[in-house]
């Protein structure tokens, strides 16, 4: 079954959304939203578990992106890459994100690192777009992760952004 | 913001829990063979998400589905398209007057569709959709995808309507339904 955990928003003045205190009682996380930003042109979106500033975040990522095939990768970054938001170039328009979070408990209670997979869309026209999938994971400290933060590389989480995130039970 | 914490403090372990979901069904039908096309109204607007599930059966010739938001039909539905079709591989950029979803190619076989919307209450932006379908048969093996957007006004999403262009209609037993994702 799914549960709802919690929920964070765009203020339109702040360029982090934080989820604080995720519970170590699911199996696995899935984390849906909207999203878009105050800066002119679209930006990169990040996230960070539990406030994980070490160069241990690795993702992949293919689809189409402003009228062509693309595909991307990041290693050993400081924060996972996991979608393109639009900005206020991109009038009206919201990113699409669900995502899924496994191996998110402690390695002694779940083995192997946290990763993800996940696809993100957003549309303006036929040349400035974005529509991917995407991969990665986090090679940090493999303790329960009980933090999610969502960062961008320009302006803020404008207000009609929201991600939920939701727990799936086990059997 | 605190979540989960005091939830799981109340209802204990997940075990416990299971029965709390918060995905939940919220309309459906079964087909009959005699009809192509079925429209979700007056959807609520509390859920977060909504998902539709599609399993759809081919009579003849074959089915294609499409998917029109608040009965609109005009050229606002702009998606990307990514699609295989017996192993060739297709992607690009779409503007049509409502989202093409899957189809069974050969009468008799099927496809099984996901469709999901989030942010579908906003009424100051367009609302975005993924989609997937894939099918199955003996000469056209084809999954088809499509993300993108409405953009025919920001009005929130109450209606979904589920149609064929091609004069055919979902075999009974076919089965469509509505699910939307909420708070707990």
């Amino acid at each position: 079954m799914m549960e709802h955990i919690g929920s964070v928003s765009g203020t339109g003045s702040s360029a982090v959304m934080t989820l604080t205190g995720v519970p170590d009682t699911y199996e696995t996380l899935l984390l849906k939203g909207v999203a878009h930003s105050t800066n002119a042109a679209s930006v990169e979106a990040y996230m960070r578990f539990n406030s994980d500033t070490d160069y241990v975040y690795d993702n992949l990522r293919g689809g189409r992106k402003d009228g062509a095939t693309f595909t991307g990768n990041g290693a050993n970054t400081s924060m996972n890459h996991f979608a393109y938001i639009p900005g206020t170039n991109q009038t009206s328009v919201l990113a699409q994100i669900e995502m899924n979070i496994a191996g998110y408990r402690a390695a002694a209670d779940q083995p192997g690192v946290c990763g993800f997979f996940s696809q993100s869309n957003f549309m303006y026209d036929s040349s400035d777009d974005a529509q991917m999938i995407w991969t990665g994971w986090y090679d940090g400290s493999n303790v329960d992760i009980t933090i999610i933060s969502f960062h961008m590389s320009s302006g803020n989480w404008g207000t009609s952004s929201k991600f939920d995130l939701y727990g799936r039970t086990g059997p | 913001m605190p979540l989960g914490a005091a939830k799981a403090a109340l209802l204990g372990a997940a075990g416990t829990v299971a029965e709390a979901g918060d995905f939940e069904w919220i309309a459906g039908t079964t087909f009959d063979g005699s009809t192509a096309t079925h429209t979700f109204s007056a959807i609520p607007q509390t859920y977060n998400s909504l998902k539709i599930v599609f399993y759809c059966k081919a009579s003849t010739p074959a089915f294609w589905a499409w998917t029109r938001i608040n009965g609109e039909t005009g050229n606002n539905y702009e998606m990307v398209q990514m699609n295989s079709v017996s192993g060739t591989f297709y992607s690009g950029e779409l503007s049509e007057t409502s989202f093409v979803l899957g189809n069974a190619p050969t009468a008799g076989y099927a496809f099984i569709h996901e469709f999901e919307f989030d942010g579908y209450t906003n009424t100051s932006m367009f609302s975005p959709m993924f989609q997937m379908a894939g099918s199955l048969d003996g000469s056209s093996r084809q999954f088809e995808a499509s993300e993108g957007n409405y953009q025919s006004g920001t009005a929130a999403i109450t209606s979904v309507e589920v149609f064929d262009t091609s004069g055919d209609n979902p075999a009974a037993g076919s089965t469509l339904a509505l699910f939307g994702y909420k708070d707990a």
